[in-house]
Order: structure tokens, then C-alpha cells, then sequence
């Protein structure tokens, strides 16, 4: 940056000045208590999800999503097999359709068993298929083939 | 409560002692303990900066919070180019115009009204407050560039060199603003 402007010359005489400005405030500060701003701004920085990438990434995101996610790569991933496992069925069931013939209490087993491979070690927390690399989206495809 | 719940609550409490660069780090790798340290510890001098700047004292908690929520929103934009609290405190300047905008007003605290602290020459105090609210009146006639560049020399004891950085604007500058500013407060105070 090119400064320009005059060089204003020695240091002015703001001794007096400084004296009072160094109490300015001081007051006013003494009023606002440190603890309780720096629980507020923890407290607002959760509510606001500003918090660094290390735990955004080990924050699990809503059930739902997490839901919708498994089923997404779930039905990939039998696309995918139908295509590659020679011999497979040649008119296999979508995972939709056997999913339609489930039982209330089957559907809720197996949406809590995917909840559990969705959060478990070997698989990463994360808000949505959006934030996952190659690498992990591949890992929470084993999980799912088991 | 047991050290476990303890660590539940809180990832790891911070030391005291640590660089604030430390604590940035930590609270990057996810640690909640050091943001809450690095509230704790510039607080007061944020407190300070923005109710000489003129923050209403009703609104200087609020101002604050604001403050440190954005430092912590922007933290990977602070590249340690000048302290910790020289951005901070610029970030608090930014924020307490903003609430002047939304005030629709320029928002200015005044610094008269209580009786003498407990402990002190009572006169004195009285002259010292004099003093300090016809500072206040004054700073309110600078423009908004120099009266944060007054504050930060004067009241925060910064290099010029940090309030440049701070205030994106380069060390002459920031010296010539500073001069400006002694000039006008020097003949408003006379």
C-alpha cells in the first residue's frame, strides 16, 4: 500500500490525553461480567453451528437425514450390484419395493440397525452425504454391504 | 462432579497461561474450552475499547457478544497478521457502527453520572470523571476512523504498525489520523 500523506513530525504531547483515555471506559467495563459474556457466546456459537471443522465433523447431523442418506446409497447400491454380480437375479427387486413388504415394526429394526452402522465407529458422522470424500463415501458403503 | 462429566461439559478447560494463537488453534481442532478462555481474557479490554468508542452502556453486553460471535464466525480469515486483540477490536468498531446503523443514530455512551468509587479522593474523582466525560464529548466530534485510531493508540496502548493492520490502512496513516485526532481533542478540551 502506498501511503501518500505527510509525515505529521514528532509525536504530539498527549500525555493528559493519554492519562484520561488509559480510564476511559473503565467503568462501563467493570459492569460486564467475563464469565457470563464468554458462556453467552459459547452457548450462541452452538446455537449458531460456528464451531471449527474438527467438530462439525464428528457432529452427527439429524436422524432423518441420516435416514434418507442410507436409503439413497442403499438403492445405489443394489443398482449397482444388479449391474456387476454376474448371475444375479436378472430382474431383481428394487431395495424400495422389498422395503414395501416390511412390516411396521421390521421397518423401524432396520431404520434403527441403519442409525447404528450410520454412527458407529467405523463409519463418518457427518451432516449428509454433501461433506463425505470418495473415501468415505465408499467406507459407508461397506458398512452398508457389511 | 466427577472429572468425566466434567469433561462431558466442557472438551478440555484451557489454560490460563496459553498464547492466544494456541488458543485459536485449539478451538479449531474443536476444543469449546478455549474459546470460552479466549472470551475471559480480552473481554475487558473489548469492554473498554467500545464504550470509549461510544457504545450505550445498555447495549455494551450485547456489542461485546456480537463481537467475539463474528471474531469466532471470520476466525480463519485471522492469518495472525497483527494480535489477536488488535483484530478483535477492530471487529468491535465494525460491529458498534453497525449498531449505530441499525439504531439509526451514532450510539455514544455517556461517561458522567456515577458517584465517586469507594477508596478514592472524592474531589479527585470528580475531576478525574470530568475529565474523562469531556474526553468522551470530544471523541464524539472525531470522524469514526480517527477517533477507533485515538483509542487504540491512546486508550489500548497499540503500535502503530498493529492499528494500520487492524484498520486496513497503512502506518503513516494511521499516524497522521492519530495526530488529527490529539489536535481536535487538545483544542476541544481547552
Amino acid at each position: 500500500m502506498n501511503d501518500r500523506r505527510p509525515d505529521p513530525g514528532p509525536e504530539p504531547d498527549d500525555a493528559a490525553l493519554r492519562s484520561v483515555a488509559a480510564r476511559l471506559g473503565d467503568r462501563a467495563a467493570d459492569r460486564v461480567n467475563a464469565e457470563a459474556v464468554a458462556r453467552a457466546v459459547v452457548e450462541r456459537l452452538r446455537t449458531a453451528a460456528v464451531m471449527p471443522l474438527a467438530r462439525r465433523v464428528r457432529r452427527p447431523g439429524p436422524a432423518w437425514l441420516r435416514l434418507a442418506a442410507a436409503l439413497v446409497v442403499l438403492a445405489g447400491a443394489g443398482v449397482v450390484a444388479r449391474r456387476v454380480i454376474p448371475g444375479s437375479d436378472p430382474a431383481p427387486r428394487l431395495v424400495g419395493d422389498a422395503l414395501t413388504d416390511l412390516g411396521a415394526q421390521q421397518l423401524t429394526e432396520l431404520l434403527g440397525s441403519l442409525d447404528q452402522t450410520l454412527t458407529g465407529p467405523e463409519a463418518p458422522a457427518s451432516d449428509g452425504l454433501d461433506d463425505l470424500d470418495a473415501e468415505q463415501l465408499e467406507r459407508v458403503l461397506q458398512a452398508l454391504e457389511g | 462432579m466427577s472429572v468425566e462429566s466434567s469433561n462431558e461439559r466442557m472438551a478440555s478447560p484451557a489454560p490460563a497461561a496459553a498464547s492466544d494463537a494456541a488458543l485459536i488453534a485449539a478451538w479449531q481442532a474443536g476444543d469449546e474450552g478455549a474459546a470460552t478462555e479466549l472470551v475471559r481474557r480480552h473481554t475487558r479490554a473489548l469492554a473498554r475499547f467500545l464504550a470509549g468508542a461510544g457504545a450505550p452502556e445498555a447495549d455494551l453486553d450485547d456489542v461485546v457478544q456480537d463481537t467475539f460471535v463474528r471474531a469466532f464466525r471470520g476466525l480463519e480469515r485471522f492469518r495472525g497478521q497483527c494480535r489477536f486483540r488488535t483484530w478483535l477490536l477492530a471487529i468491535g468498531a465494525n460491529a458498534l457502527r453497525d449498531l449505530g446503523r441499525r439504531a439509526g443514530r451514532r450510539a455514544m455512551v455517556p461517561l458522567d453520572g456515577d458517584v465517586a468509587a469507594a477508596g478514592g479522593d472524592p474531589h479527585e474523582e470528580t475531576v478525574a470523571r470530568e475529565a474523562e466525560t469531556r474526553l468522551a464529548a470530544g471523541l464524539r466530534t472525531l470522524s469514526p476512523l480517527q477517533r477507533e485510531v485515538f483509542l487504540l493508540r491512546a486508550q489500548q496502548g497499540l503500535d502503530y504498525g498493529d492499528i494500520a493492520v487492524a484498520l486496513d490502512t497503512t502506518e503513516g496513516a494511521a499516524r497522521v489520523h492519530y495526530h488529527h485526532a490529539v489536535k481536535r481533542l487538545k483544542e476541544w478540551l481547552a
